[in-house]
């Protein structure tokens, strides 16, 4: 029986992170999970996942900074990653621009609030 | 060769927009402007594009022109009142830089100091009546100058207006077109038919029409433009594509190869290349856009692309 898909989900709110994780365990995926930037970084950095879904705004160090550094390190560039974020119906309250969203190497993107289910199906697709 | 001779010539010119720095150390800048030198017919330097701070575009656009790059300077209406406009191009005129793309500014709310205050004391016209006035020697309170500059004028077009807002728009491009405006770089835009009527326009007025093509990367940028820059359409269609696709990265050059060779087919003069910080992929874009021309069976593949390095003076 081949092995599971892993994916590492890296989120600083627990219970989205919980329902994203039961979606994609029920999808057939062994799920891993981080709370921070830098926690995210260090468990991809000890058993890389084959994919990643990350948040944008997190501790610690936010996801286009972990997204960026992955993308630039060949090791881990080959991962497919799901950006979510919130940021951009925030723009004008935070200090991220859309030239953030929009320079962006993640390999998909989803907007917060995210549909478990829209979650799953682009983790499929970058899995596949 | 000036930017102006370019652009009226047979050639088709591959500009591309070269974000400045964000702080003071110009090497990465420099050296990815020298590597691109013998691809692209020269540079666009923005004006704190999308309201995030990088030095100014008249520091960074002076640093390509002292090494001889043909650069077009962004000079926007948002940050600076008319004192400083006017000193701005004066100072880029004696500088060397004679190419400005007068443009209003993305709101600061969008930026890295969404706190940062608007000044906006010129609009756009009044940019463009200031330098033309400048060029006759005169400064916007009539008082006499020392040596009158000379500039190529260029001012924004959005390429993506509705059917209800395109006349609207085509009336703003007759009136920039009077006032001394000879270019338009356009919105980006990822469909050559959305610039057909704006090119009929700019051919009867002898000007010339650059659109912004934006280089993608990524199947999340393209997502992130489609959702949430609304000045930029970006087709249903695009994103099935790249989902569809076994090599994303590949797809999105391949795309954006297309997207110039349609507005070259259109007739228009050249392209901005919007790079969002992946200058270094421009040679592998242009590569495969003569490889998707040669393979049309195209006469001659195309016009042929000026090249900085083709028309250097020495």
């Amino acid at each position: 029986m081949a092995d599971k898909k892993r994916i590492l989900v890296v989120d600083d709110e627990p219970d989205f992170s919980n329902i994203v994780k039961s979606y994609l365990e029920k999808e057939g995926f062994a799920v891993e999970q981080a709370f921070d930037g830098a926690e995210g970084l260090a468990k991809v950095k000890a058993n890389p996942p084959d994919a990643i879904v990350l948040d944008v705004m997190m501790p610690e160090k936010d996801g286009y900074a972990v997204c960026a550094e992955l993308k630039h390190d060949k090791k881990y560039q080959g991962i497919p990653i799901l950006l979510l974020t919130a940021v951009a119906s925030h723009v004008s309250s935070t200090r991220y621009s859309h030239y953030d969203g929009a320079s962006t190497e993640a390999d998909d993107y989803l907007p917060k609030p995210a549909d478990a289910k829209q979650i799953t199906e682009s983790i499929k697709m970058l899995v596949r | 060769m000036r930017l102006m001779n370019l652009l009226n010539s047979d050639s088709f010119s591959i500009i591309v927009e070269m974000k400045p720095p964000k702080g003071v150390d110009v090497s990465d800048f420099l050296l990815t402007a020298k590597k691109l030198k013998w691809d692209v017919s020269g540079f666009l330097v923005p004006d704190m594009s999308q309201a995030v701070l990088w030095m100014s575009a008249l520091g960074a656009s002076f640093l390509l022109a002292s090494k001889g790059f043909p650069v077009i300077m962004e000079m926007g209406c948002r940050d600076r009142n008319r004192l400083a406009l006017q000193a701005d191009l004066l100072s880029a005129a004696a500088c060397g830089i004679e190419n400005i793309l007068v443009s209003g500014g993305v709101e600061t709310r969008y930026g890295d100091h969404p706190e940062a205050a608007t000044v906006a004391d010129l609009g756009v016209m009044e940019l463009v009546s200031a330098a033309a006035g400048l060029e006759k020697g005169r400064d916007m309170s009539g008082g006499e100058i020392k040596g009158s500059p000379r500039f190529f004028l260029g001012a924004e077009l959005s390429a993506g207006v509705s059917e209800k807002d395109l006349d609207r728009e085509m009336a703003a491009m007759e009136k920039k077109l009077d006032a001394g405006v000879r270019f338009f770089v356009t919105t980006p835009v990822f469909d050559a038919q959305k610039l057909a009527p704006f090119m009929d326009l700019a051919r009867k007025r002898s000007a010339k029409i650059l659109p912004r093509v934006v280089m993608l990367r990524s199947l999340g940028m393209a997502r992130y433009i489609q959702r949430h820059m609304e000045h930029i359409h970006l087709p249903e269609e695009t994103i099935a594509r790249l989902m569809a696709s076994g090599d994303r990265e590949r797809e999105c050059a391949r795309i954006t190869a297309e997207t110039i060779n349609a507005m070259e087919e259109l007739g228009s003069a050249g392209v901005i290349l919007e790079t969002f910080g992946s200058e270094s992929r421009v040679p592998e874009v242009l590569s495969l856009r003569r490889e998707l021309l040669a393979a049309s069976g195209e006469d001659g593949a195309g016009r042929e692309e000026s090249s900085w390095g083709k028309y250097r003076t020495a």
